[in-house]
């Protein structure tokens, strides 16, 4: 295949063979991180699955909680005492960085005990509502716990896409690329050097001739 | 440092808003949902977004959208009172499986 714009020098031989070898190291590179990156995914994928039924268990206990609050008390009574009340949770954003991808860190933060805004009285209502609470407390850290494994595989997954899509570029474009050019310019060489060859021996029974002939 | 928000169904927003996550809302339609969660995704000082399962499986697309655009909120769907999400409201599935060439369970 005729490669156009390709200069036939034995400079520009040398500097694809170059371009070739950094190629291929790039690729091996990429090739290891992005192994690297399927192994810690993998790990990350096992820990969500955790994660999420510890979501689900901490949920059905505060449910079931609330159903022995509400046959205690009485559901009426149990959702008039359901009223809003000031906000005690923060969510403290940071990263860290794994092989070179910041990866995001969530901490959940109690500004405020549950006491301290939800004033009710203890005689007329049960225990149970003050286990709610803190069953609710329960189910937030592990949603947030959820949260931050589930936007570390986004981050995951994202970055491993890239990387296969660099790996692929490199494998199928970029490197048969510059081999197919190595391939042109090695054959147009030897080419060159036949024709070469060919006109010293043309040159050579010419001169022979004329010196034969005495001319 | 961010807030939570929580749409879900009345009980369980109720519920939220006493223990003390003050943002805790309920909807009634699918549309009213998608709006709310837009809304709230739009907000910078939301981290966190917790949706019902009950609501979730109505705003899917809008859910998907959100997660893959966006770094934060980040949005998270938890089961209701006799209602588990469903596999297909999970955000990640479609790009484990792009990345990792495998379908999580």
């Amino acid at each position: 295949m005729a490669e156009l714009g390709v200069r036939v020098t034995r400079m520009e031989l040398f500097k694809l063979k170059k371009r070739l070898e950094v190629a291929d190291r790039a690729r091996q590179l990429l090739e290891e991180k992005r192994k690297i990156l399927a192994m810690e995914l993998m790990k990350y994928v096992d820990k969500i699955r955790e994660l999420r039924e510890n979501v689900n268990r901490s949920l059905a206990d505060l449910y079931d909680a609330l159903v022995d609050a509400e046959m205690l008390m009485g559901k009426s009574v149990v959702r008039g005492l359901l009223i809003p009340s000031a906000d005690r949770f923060e969510i403290e954003e940071s990263s860290r960085s794994t092989i070179g991808i910041s990866i995001p860190v969530l901490k959940l933060k109690m500004t405020k005990g549950f006491m301290a805004t939800n004033p009710y009285s203890f005689i007329t209502t049960s225990t149970k509502l003050d286990e709610i609470a803190g069953k609710v407390d329960d189910v937030l850290i592990s949603v947030v716990e959820l949260a931050e494994a589930q936007a570390t595989v986004k981050r995951l997954a994202e970055e491993l896409d890239k990387v296969k899509r660099r790996v692929n570029a490199l494998e199928r474009i970029v490197i048969p690329k510059i081999q197919r050019r190595i391939k042109y310019i090695e054959m147009r060489l030897e080419e060159m050097e036949r024709e070469d060859m060919f006109r010293l021996k043309r040159i050579k029974t010419c001169l022979e001739r004329r010196r034969r002939t005495g001319v | 440092m961010g807030k939570i928000a929580v749409i879900a169904r009345e009980d369980v927003a109720a519920l939220f808003r006493w223990a003390g996550v003050r943002d805790s809302f309920s909807v009634n339609t699918e549309e009213e949902a998608r709006e709310l969660l837009y809304k709230l995704a739009k907000d910078p000082k939301y981290t966190l977004i917790i949706v019902g399962a009950s609501i979730a499986e109505k705003i899917v697309r809008a859910i998907e959208l959100i997660t893959a655009e966006q770094e934060y909120p980040l949005i998270i769907t938890i089961p209701e009172r006799g209602v588990t999400p469903s596999k297909r409201i999970d955000p990640l599935r479609e790009l484990l499986r792009r990345a990792l060439g495998i379908e999580i369970k």
